[in-house]
């Protein structure tokens, strides 16, 4: 084969790769979701999700959280799971894990132990691996040991269980670091699973 | 027999007690390696490949010193600092952190390292490298070519400034970001510090303070003037370090009283302090149950209560970390602890759940779970070549090698802190009858700073309508103190290794203050 005919096969097979590509882009998600969610810890969907009227919601566009409430009880921490709408980037995802968890349990005999005068100012995924959650509390707010333990084990490990590759949450009160929330849990370092508040 | 053949038997009797020395040696797990160091030779232990850390370091001039208790060793010289530590891999060095590759080790109380302690720690302390032929077991330390650069941090210090009131006296603490100097002067209206080899970054430019003997902080240039809240205060100024700090102590002048000629000797001082820290304080409340009844009133009232109780089990000072309602931060109540030379630290809490059954006593020690690994990754981060200026880097102190120097010390404690928080929750479940949640282990910033057994009771849920009652009562205050009491006096008598204190001291006071 001469170099030319060499030449002029080798444009032909760029070309056809090329159309190949264009035909088989991906058509129906917005630009945000171009890009693949590498933080998610996505768990598949246990069983097909039914489509609700007026719902654009489908299966591929949700995920499913673990979340952690406590027992009525002892306040001991237990998990509950739940699909949540897949949000569009680390932020929104950490704000909507907040939100949930905010929002309460669904399993009778659990409540929620993030207080109304507990709000999420932002979230952040640190490029190290570390997520910083910045608390907006109320400086009225008291706590005694095992509610301020209860707060921090929820948000910490609800947050690690669910973020992907990383282990560290760091915790600021109002946009800076503190010592604890109510005088007790060290915020000072970043905090990684809080075993001991899961029940066992 | 002929010259040569006599010859022969010699080197056979030499080289088998050689050997038998050896197989002796390697039997009990022990060799010795020399150092040479500036043209003389030091014998070195070596034991499981590992080589005597404090040999080494006196062999190059250093001095070493070592806690008992812990087993850490700190060895100075020419304004430089190494502390290694049995157990762990992470070597802090002035202001850097340096991981070695496997955790030094005692062996019959005496601490062995790997080679690459020496070579990466040790040796450049002394500004030296050294090789290690393994054949010989030589060590070849030679001085390294790297120029130095002497002097002390010559930029402007931060400060910081917190304000303590322990009756009688108040303490205001001035955090520096590095070692300076500075000249105390007592003025009418309070003291002033005046920093004189380096300039200040103030905090403020006056802050005032709801304090019994200080009213306000201010700064002007280089000085800061503490403001004594009335006349006839008097105040002195020392310097601290680990952090570099200014203590201003302000109290009231005491007139002598008149010495009467009968007049009995002051009893012996006991050798054992113990800190009990009443929980919350000031503008942070704590808890607060369904009656109103505020967490840090029951620890104030109860901490009084444990004060007085336990000099009647177990000789010693008690001293208060708060005895008024004042807010105190959680570093400052073991800074103070700290200080004071603590033999325990105890901390007293009421409990809150959003559970309404929660209920019951529990007792907290440190957990160093999170912290290890935390500790590990700032080694990492930290293991960079040292001292090659020949200084500390930076002049503020490195958290992490804070932490790591603190884990060194306090991780000896956490069994005995484990002990006493047994006793304690045991003494409560049959003295005070409170349902028994067991002991626990939790991150808490008031434990952290301790560097002696330390445990955080939480005495009841004020949150529980039925224990909040019992919490008011004096009857069930009295019975806890009594628990707590006696659980230190139970901590002491089984303390292994360690004379116990115990023995009642009729007519003991606490000492709720210096």
């Amino acid at each position: 084969m001469s170099r030319r005919a060499a030449a002029l096969l080798l444009v032909a097979m760029a070309v056809a790769v090329g159309v190949l590509l264009l035909v088989n882009r991906p058509s129906s998600t917005g630009p945000q979701f171009r890009r693949r969610l590498t933080f998610l810890r996505v768990s598949p969907a246990a069983g097909p999700v039914t489509p609700q009227p007026g719902s654009r919601t489908t299966p591929a566009e949700s995920v499913r959280v673990t979340l952690f409430f406590a027992d009525s009880t002892e306040g001991k921490l237990h998990p509950e799971e739940r699909d949540i709408a897949k949000p569009a980037g680390a932020e929104a995802y950490l704000r909507a894990l907040f939100e949930e968890l905010s929002r309460g349990p669904a399993r009778p005999g659990l409540i929620g132990v993030i207080p109304q005068r507990i709000q999420l100012r932002n979230g952040f995924l640190m490029p190290t691996g570390e997520v910083v959650l910045d608390l907006a509390v109320d400086s009225s707010l008291s706590f005694g040991s095992d509610e301020e333990l209860s707060i921090v084990a929820a948000l910490v490990d609800t947050t690690l269980q669910n973020v992907a590759n990383t282990q560290r949450v760091r915790v600021l009160v109002n946009g800076e670091p503190a010592e604890s929330l109510g005088g007790h849990v060290d915020l000072t370092r970043p905090l990684s699973f809080l075993r001991d508040q899961l029940a066992r | 027999m002929s010259i040569q053949s006599s010859r022969a038997v010699g080197a056979c009797l030499a080289a088998s007690l050689v050997l038998a020395f050896a197989m002796l040696g390697s039997a009990a797990g022990q060799q010795t390696a020399t150092l040479v160091w500036r043209g003389e030779s030091f014998p070195i232990a070596v034991a499981g490949g590992d080589f005597n850390v404090g040999d080494a370091a006196r062999a190059l001039g250093f001095t070493v010193s070592r806690d008992t208790t812990t087993g850490v060793l700190s060895i100075t010289g020419d304004g430089h600092r190494l502390v290694a530590g049995p157990g762990t891999s992470q070597v802090p060095v002035d202001q850097r952190i340096v991981e070695i590759s496997k955790p030094m080790r005692s062996v019959q109380g005496v601490l062995y390292a790997p080679a690459d302690f020496f070579e990466r720690a040790l040796f450049p302390l002394g500004k030296a490298t050294g090789t290690y032929d393994a054949t010989k077991r030589v060590w070849t330390v030679v001085e390294s070519r790297v120029a130095t650069a002497g002097g002390v941090p010559s930029g402007p210090v931060s400060v910081d400034v917190a304000v303590v009131h322990v009756a009688p006296t108040t303490q205001v603490v001035m955090r520096e970001s590095g070692a300076a100097r500075f000249e105390p002067r007592l003025i009418e209206s309070g003291l002033q510090v005046r920093w004189v080899d380096r300039k200040v970054t103030a905090p403020f430019a006056e802050r005032r303070f709801d304090d019994p003997l200080v009213a306000a902080v201010r700064f002007e240039g280089d000085t800061a003037t503490v403001v004594f809240r009335e006349s006839g205060l008097t105040a002195r100024a020392y310097p601290l370090t680990a952090p570099d700090r200014v203590v201003v102590e302000v109290g009231r002048l005491v007139e002598a009283p008149p010495i009467e000629p009968a007049a009995p000797p002051p009893p012996p001082v006991p050798a054992l302090t113990i800190v009990v820290d009443p929980g919350h304080g000031g503008a942070e409340i704590g808890a607060i149950g369904p009656g109103g009844l505020q967490e840090k009133e029951v620890t104030l009232q109860i901490a009084r209560r444990v004060a007085a109780a336990i000099p009647r089990v177990v000789s010693s000072r008690v001293v208060l970390t708060r005895d008024s309602d004042s807010a105190i931060s959680l570093d400052d109540r073991t800074s103070l602890a700290n200080h004071e030379k603590a033999g325990l630290f105890l901390s007293l809490h009421a409990n809150s759940s959003r559970a309404a059954g929660a209920h019951g006593s529990e007792t907290y020690y440190l957990s160093l779970e999170s912290s290890d690994r935390l500790a590990s990754e700032a080694a990492r981060r930290e293991n960079q070549p040292i001292l090659g200026t020949g200084q500390a880097t930076g002049s503020a102190t490195n958290p992490d090698l804070d932490f790591i120097l603190w884990d060194l010390a306090q991780s000896a404690h956490l069994n005995e802190s484990s002990r006493l928080a047994e006793a304690i929750q045991n003494k409560l479940n049959v003295v005070s009858k409170t349902e028994n949640r067991g002991i626990k282990q939790a991150p808490f910033r008031v434990l952290a700073g301790a560097t002696m057994p330390a445990v955080l009771v939480e005495v009841g849920f004020i949150s529980h309508p039925e224990e909040e009652k019992q919490l008011r009562s004096a009857t069930f205050q009295e019975s806890v103190a009594d628990a707590i009491a006696k659980a230190v006096g139970e901590f002491f008598v089984k303390r292994p290794g360690a004379a116990p204190v115990a023995g009642p001291t009729p007519g003991a006071t606490p000492s709720p203050a210096r």
